[in-house]
């Protein structure tokens, strides 16, 4: 058995990291696997810059599972008092806001779709299931945000953008050129979480046992 | 387990990649649905009460069931003098699909009242029911434009306020039944108010209705303001 990791088995180098349903580096033109530095025999000894990169994306990982498991949370919750909205309904108004001409039905099932993949997609990073295709939606939908941020601006509406309720995790208020950054910080980590081929503390690498660091 | 020869590990893991990202986004979808049904969101103000007695944008309320004790002066029509908005903390210009239009040193245009969505009232609604029937105002704006200038003894009343677990305390001392009028900036572009008045709405009050002119119309139709900020 032999593994796999970013900093052992590059697609540059005759290899291709295999993806989470498999361990291990392929190559050397016949498909025979390359071990490298990865071929200890235990297919896990990793490099000192690859345990370096493996607690790096495991940070960016959670990171990126914290901040949709808060959205999600705050677009799914209760109403939290006899007079407070509930967080679908006020996420409904958010997507109002934008003016985007949707049906009705459409806002509705936005309202509703959204957050409940960022809670998918929030528990998956976290435990490391299925996680580079976590962090693919991951990228997508913050991506789909930032168009519709940047659509707000070009109309020049000044809005809140529902993002996480009422709180804000870098920029508070009104939508502005912040959440470019915000986003663009949050959009960058689940790429870099995409991009690693194996994930430290995760069931996809390690607490399945498929795979061993 | 073997290993696939060379070429199509790259292939397996872009489609793999791709077909469990399809199902990450298909059973978000699938659940948003479901929970969709299960609570469904309000996405328009609901007729309240007084629209169904006067409808929108009668300036007298009429009907079976009014209980309103004495007929009201008629009010004068609406006079259109020159925009006074600039300088009220509005913006400069605000203008509506509807009709609501307030260009920077223009005359303002009061929406008709067949143009106006259910639940939204005319500016001579509002008047009456500011001026004889008791309803109380809500300012849907930020606290800075509520300062610089709101209807006369409207409360500031921003989203916020139905975000968290304690209403304002004025809002808990209002009667279910009591008359409430919302407003912002005003015409189809403030958009606060229709949420603010929803969520009145879904805490039960029965009379809630949105005035759609806003604050520009009201301001450009003379009728009484006051500044200050919020208590």
């Amino acid at each position: 058995m032999t593994g796999t990791q970013g900093s052992c088995c590059k697609t540059g180098e005759g290899g291709a990291a295999a993806d989470n349903g498999g361990c291990g580096c392929k190559g050397g033109g016949a498909g025979v696997q390359v071990t490298t530095s990865c071929g200890t025999g235990s297919c896990g000894a990793m490099s000192g810059a690859g345990l370096v990169w493996g607690v790096v994306a495991l940070a960016l990982r959670l990171g990126v599972a914290a901040v949709f498991l808060t959205a999600a949370y705050m677009k799914l919750r209760p109403a939290p008092g006899p007079m407070a909205m509930s967080g679908p309904q006020d996420f409904s108004g958010a997507i109002k806001a934008f003016r985007l001409g949707l049906p009705d039905e459409m806002i509705r099932l936005t309202t509703s779709a959204v957050p409940w993949t960022e809670a998918i997609c929030g528990v998956l990073l976290l435990i490391g299931l299925w996680t580079r295709a976590a962090a693919t939606v991951a990228a997508l939908l913050l991506t789909g945000f930032t168009a519709l941020i940047a659509s707000a601006l070009a109309r020049d509406l000044s809005i809140k953008c529902g993002c996480f309720g009422e709180a804000g995790l870098i920029c508070h208020g009104p939508i502005s050129a912040c959440k470019y950054l915000e986003n663009g910080i949050f959009i960058a980590a689940a790429v870099a979480v995409m991009l690693t081929p194996r994930h430290l503390v995760s069931v996809d690498d390690g607490v399945l046992g498929r795979r061993r660091w | 387990m073997g290993n696939p020869p060379l070429g199509s590990c790259g292939r397996r893991c872009g489609c793999g990649i791709l077909w469990k990202a399809a199902v990450i986004l298909i059973a978000g979808g699938a659940i948003g649905f479901a929970d969709s049904q299960r609570r469904p969101v309000q996405l328009g103000l609901s007729e309240t009460k007084a629209s169904e007695k006067a409808g929108a944008g009668n300036p007298t309320p009429v009907g079976p069931t009014d209980v309103i004790p004495d007929p009201k002066p008629p009010l004068p029509p609406p006079v259109i003098p020159a925009a006074r908005t600039p300088g009220l903390g509005q913006p400069a210009a605000n203008q509506g699909e509807n009709g609501a239009t307030s260009p920077a040193g223009g005359a303002f245009v009061p929406t008709p009242a067949e143009n106006l969505k259910p639940g939204h009232i005319t500016l001579v609604d509002a008047f009456e029911r500011h001026q004889y029937m008791g309803a109380v105002f809500l300012d849907a704006r930020t606290e800075d434009e509520y300062a610089t200038g709101h209807i006369a003894g409207a409360h500031y009343t921003p989203m916020s306020a139905f975000r968290g677990s304690e209403p304002p305390e004025y809002l808990a001392s209002l009667a279910k039944d009591q008359m409430i009028v919302v407003y912002c900036g005003g015409g189809d572009e403030c958009h606060a108010s229709e949420q603010v008045a929803i969520a009145l709405q879904l805490a039960g009050f029965t009379d809630v209705s949105v005035l759609h002119d806003g604050y520009i119309g009201w301001s450009a139709m003379g009728h009484p303001i006051e500044t200050g900020a919020a208590k």
